[in-house]
């Protein structure tokens, strides 16, 4: 190899080794952060709407968070539900009830009845909360978030799993497989979680790997580190493990678990201490899609 | 810094994140799809080996091959093995001094190594022609021809064997001298005696010129010394007149065969059909004098042209020089795919008798001064390890590691094909077979000898100190060895494990999953749950239920019990919503009711009485036991869309019944219990 002579010379061999090496790093770290979020699920389902005046109309919704995986979501998060339509509100005198066992959560409706929150420190794993409610006829686009109880919190170590017992880290990757689910008017109910296992990320993942540890076992085991060696029959058996492993994730995903159903009795619940500046400013809710 | 983490923990984090993804994915099955990629991949590395080597081998055969067919050679006694010697040949041919394809074989392209010798071939004929020149200057050729009848200085031979012919009988013409013998074959002899036509004559007296060429050449050289690798130079007339130098000194006529027709080779004939050639060059082959494997360079020696409508004059004759072959060719000649070698020297005894040969196998290459060590002698190293023991393997695989030397396909090959023949059986091999054969074919062809069941051969290289120093040749095993049919083996079957776990992760392992998940949520319920199909045969329940009918029912995945789930059930008793007094509490349903209701569709909830006694602890109340048959059943139909026979539209059938069952309330099973009884009073005429 010819290192350069000049400063241009080697402003452009960095500038070569960078390219080279800082853009499948960066997918690659993203990549991992993206298959290792944290699962969570979400529903909404319109379950009954009563019929008659228009004033006295009301909906009654179901909408549950469920934790897929076995080690618990901690951290400070605030659930939120809110009614997306002008004119919707939370029924009057019927707040929503929580469905989540023992778990202690702190409550608060916003002072127009559009925002619902729930603050929590700890979401256990496997468990699955359920919110009932009702609102009057007028709100029918409904949206849930869970979001970090403070938006500043969110720039510090988000948590890691349970079993680290230490904060997680101070990089931009996505904690939670998902935050937000809307249920539009026109539908009746929406999921958002995982539809299939094992997800294709993860089996693109594990296929990339073998097709890696394949290519380095040819090129040191079989072609004597010389790149040149690599024939069109290397790159055919490639193409096969590449068509074996796209063939297996579609042959052998199947149904993911779905939301359980959870806990039968409503939860005690007790208002914020202190009330969330996310809740206390009330923004105009969007126009209804 | 607070709240930030270091790259070590971040990476942790993230790792801690990774494996928890992972143990739910592998709880819900990835384990397969991992095992079966892995496998699989396994295989495609067997198999990308097996391949590899298959088509190194296949190439290097290829090449091998293409080179022997570009092969010539002088042809000798041993002509039935022509084939032999050219696979034996073709690698040092192939990198010989001349263009191995070229069909021209005036090219000689001087490598640098061989620059004296080039000179030498340069020079010589060219100071051959000046003295000849010199000659015909004196005596033109007509003064020459003017010559008949003179007769020729010729030593008879003793005839050795008594069956030769009648113009044989007299052995080769030769007459030999100091330095140089001339010979002429026994035939080209006029019968009146020892009398030759004249221009035999004027070729004797004109190739006398030999032995003054080689004085010019060699004062031309330091210390008045011709080359070590000139091994003998001659001269050829159109009659097969030869006279010869040798370096070996002075050249005895009983070595050559008396009839041999000179001109018929294949150097000299070569000037008959390229008249406008001057110079031709041979590959190499074995010496018919004994000096092993050498090369010709030859040069047309003609008369003035005196006819204008022809390109040349006269062809007086031709005078050849034959060159040894240049040291690092030896490496070539090991190097060989089609044989396994080994050096091999032994003591020549002058009574031509091998009964007592005693061979040593040389386990190293010839000794090189470091000037002339080649190159390519590392490579040679693990296949010479292959045919004269380990010694040499390991060392020839660290001079090849250090010098970081890629395999070629040659290589590859050669190493697939390696045999393990050891020293002491090379030696006993030569021992007992080369007991009966002649010295002198030993040197001049290449000898057949069996070994191992197959024919090995012994090839000459010439004599070093009254020592045969020749090559031997053994047979490799044709096509890939056991290890890599054992990586085709191994990779196939690694890609049938990878399919058969695919297959098991596709069909078998979710079946077994949701039986699994469907027992684990049956053995929870609090009530009894019984699965039933069209036919009222039970298909699943759960242990609750089996409980409750105190009865062997179905399991999931162990059906083989056939029972129908309304014989369990004797009476069946529907609660009235509001019993008045006069209204009887419960009304009597008949099986007929119930399955006209499921087959459209509705669910149906009674009480049941079983059709049978439970057995309990409780022996001694058999009121008790009665009391206690009562079951609640709720049972839903599972309806489906089907076409009619007629292929009419689609109609709702019952494909099944879901049925849970659970225990009655004792207050419950008293009233049910005496309204039967008032019932069966009714029956009976007599009031309660």
């Amino acid at each position: 190899m010819t290192l350069p002579t000049d400063a241009m010379g080697w402003l452009v061999l960095v500038l070569h080794i960078i390219l080279l090496i800082v853009p499948p790093s960066v997918m690659t770290w993203k990549l991992l952060g993206s298959i290792s979020a944290h699962s969570v699920c979400f529903s909404g389902l319109r379950v009954h709407e009563s019929t008659g005046v228009a004033a006295n109309r009301q909906i009654r919704y179901l909408f549950s968070i469920q934790n897929n995986e076995d080690v618990a979501l901690t951290g400070k998060r605030i659930l939120k539900i809110r009614i997306l339509d002008n004119l919707g509100r939370f029924a009057a005198g019927k707040d929503p009830e929580v469905y989540a066992g023992c778990n202690p959560l702190r409550v608060l409706m916003s002072a127009d009845r559009t925002v619902w929150c729930a603050a929590f420190d700890e979401l256990p794993a496997l468990e699955t909360w359920t919110i009932r409610f009702t609102t009057d006829g007028e709100g029918r686009n409904i949206r849930m978030t869970l979001e970090d109880a403070d938006p500043a919190e969110a720039k510090k170590p988000s948590p890691a799993p349970a079993s680290t017992k230490k904060p997680g880290p101070s990089v931009d990757l996505p904690v939670l497989s998902h935050t937000q689910l809307t249920l539009p008017a026109d539908r009746e109910s929406v999921f958002k979680g995982r539809y299939a296992t094992p997800e294709a990320w993860w089996s693109f993942t594990a296929s990339s790997l073998a097709l890696g540890g394949y290519f380095v076992s040819v090129l040191y085991y079989v072609c004597g580190r010389d790149l040149t060696q690599i024939t069109w029959v290397d790159t055919g058996l490639a193409c096969l493990i590449v068509v074996f492993g796209c063939t297996l994730w579609w042959l052998t995903r199947r149904p993911a678990p779905s939301i359980s159903q959870g806990y039968r009795e409503p939860s005690e619940t007790r208002p914020f201490e202190v009330i969330p500046a996310t809740v206390v400013v009330v923004t105009p809710p969007p126009a209804a899609p | 810094m607070d709240g930030q983490l270091s790259e070590v923990e971040v990476s942790n984090a993230l790792v801690e994140r990774i494996k928890v993804r992972l143990r739910r994915l592998m709880n819900e099955g990835f384990g397969g799809f991992l095992i079966s990629i892995t496998l699989f991949t396994f295989g495609a590395v067997f198999l990308s080996k097996y391949l590899h080597d298959y088509a190194a081998l296949a190439e290097a055969v290829r090449v091998e091959i293409l080179e022997m067919v570009d092969t010539r050679q002088e042809d000798s006694d041993s002509v039935k093995e022509a084939g032999l010697i050219a696979a034996a040949l073709a690698r040092v041919n192939a990198a010989g001094p001349f263009q191995s394809h070229s069909a021209n074989r005036q090219d000689w392209n001087c490598p640098a190594e061989e620059a004296a010798v080039c000179e030498l071939l340069l020079q010589f004929p060219e100071l051959f022609e000046k003295r000849m020149d010199q000659e015909l200057q004196a005596k033109p050729p007509a003064a020459i021809a003017a010559v008949e009848g003179e007769t020729f200085d010729i030593v008879p031979m003793k005839k050795r064997e008594p069956e030769y012919r009648p113009e044989l009988a007299e052995g080769v013409v030769c007459q030999e001298g100091p330095r140089t013998a001339v010979m002429v074959p026994a035939q080209m002899r006029r019968p009146d005696g020892q009398h030759f036509s004249p221009r035999i004559e004027q070729a004797a007296r004109l190739s006398a010129n030999l032995e003054k060429a080689l004085d010019d050449l060699a004062s031309s050289f330091p210390q008045k010394k011709l080359p070590g690798s000139l091994v003998q130079a001659y001269f050829i007339s159109p009659d097969s007149l030869l006279r010869i130098w040798s370096k070996r000194g002075h050249v005895q006529c009983e070595e050559f065969d008396a009839p041999r027709l000179w001109a018929a080779k294949d150097y000299f004939s070569y000037f008959w059909d390229n008249p406008k050639q001057h110079d031709y060059s041979t590959a190499a082959y074995i010496d018919y004098g004994g000096n092993g494997l050498v090369r010709t360079r030859c040069h047309a020696v003609e008369l003035p042209r005196t006819n204008k409508n022809l390109p040349n004059g006269e062809l007086l004759g031709v005078v050849c020089m034959d060159v040894k072959w240049r040291p690092d060719q030896e490496a070539i000649l090991h190097r060989h795919l089609f044989f396994e070698t080994a050096r091999v020297t032994f003591a020549l005894p002058d009574d031509n008798d091998l009964e007592h040969l005693s061979v040593e196998v040389l386990q190293n290459n010839r000794p090189h001064t470091p000037e002339q060590q080649p190159k390519v002698v590392e490579l040679t190293g693990p296949i010479n390890a292959g045919i004269v023991g380990t010694c040499c393997n390991s060392s020839a695989a660290i001079a090849v590691e250090k010098d970081d030397l890629k395999p070629t396909a040659l290589d590859l090959a050669l190493d697939m094909q390696k045999n393990s023949l050891t020293v002491e059986e090379i030696r006993e091999g030569l021992h007992s077979e080369l007991k009966n054969v002649n010295q002198r074919a030993l040197l001049r062809e290449i000898t057949r000898i069996p070994f191992r069941g197959k024919k090995a051969f012994v090839l000459p290289l010439g004599l070093m100190d009254g020592h045969f120093d020749g090559l031997f040749l053994y047979p490799r095993s044709p096509g890939l060895p056991a290890s890599d049919q054992g990586f085709l083996v191994i990779g196939l079957l690694s890609i049938g494990a990878a399919l058969s776990a695919g297959v098991y992760s596709w069909r078998i392992s979710p079946k077994a999953t949701e039986l699994r998940n469907r027992l684990a949520l049956f053995r929870n319920l609090q009530v009894g749950v019984v699965l039933v199909d069209a036919t009222d045969s039970i298909l699943e329940s759960n242990d609750r239920a089996e409980e409750l009918f105190a009865k062997k029912l179905p399991k999931p995945g162990a059906p083989g019990l056939r029972l129908r789930f309304q014989h369990l059930i004797r009476d069946r008793l529907v609660a009235n919503e509001s019993p008045s007094a006069d209204s009887a509490p419960f009304t009597r349903i008949t099986t007929e009711d119930v399955d006209k209701a499921r087959r459209s569709g509705e669910a149906s909830a009674y009480y049941g009485l079983l059709s049978y006694k439970r057995k309990r602890a409780d022996q001694a109340d058999p009121t008790a036991q009665e009391d206690l048959d009562w079951l609640r059943v709720s049972a839903t139909p599972i309806m489906a869309s089907r076409k009619s026979a007629g292929g009419g539209p689609l109609q709702l059938c019952m494909e099944g019944i879901f049925a849970t069952v659970d225990a009655v309330p004792y207050e419950t099973i008293k009233q049910l219990n005496a309204y039967l009884k008032s019932e069966e009073l009714a029956r009976k005429g007599v009031q309660p």
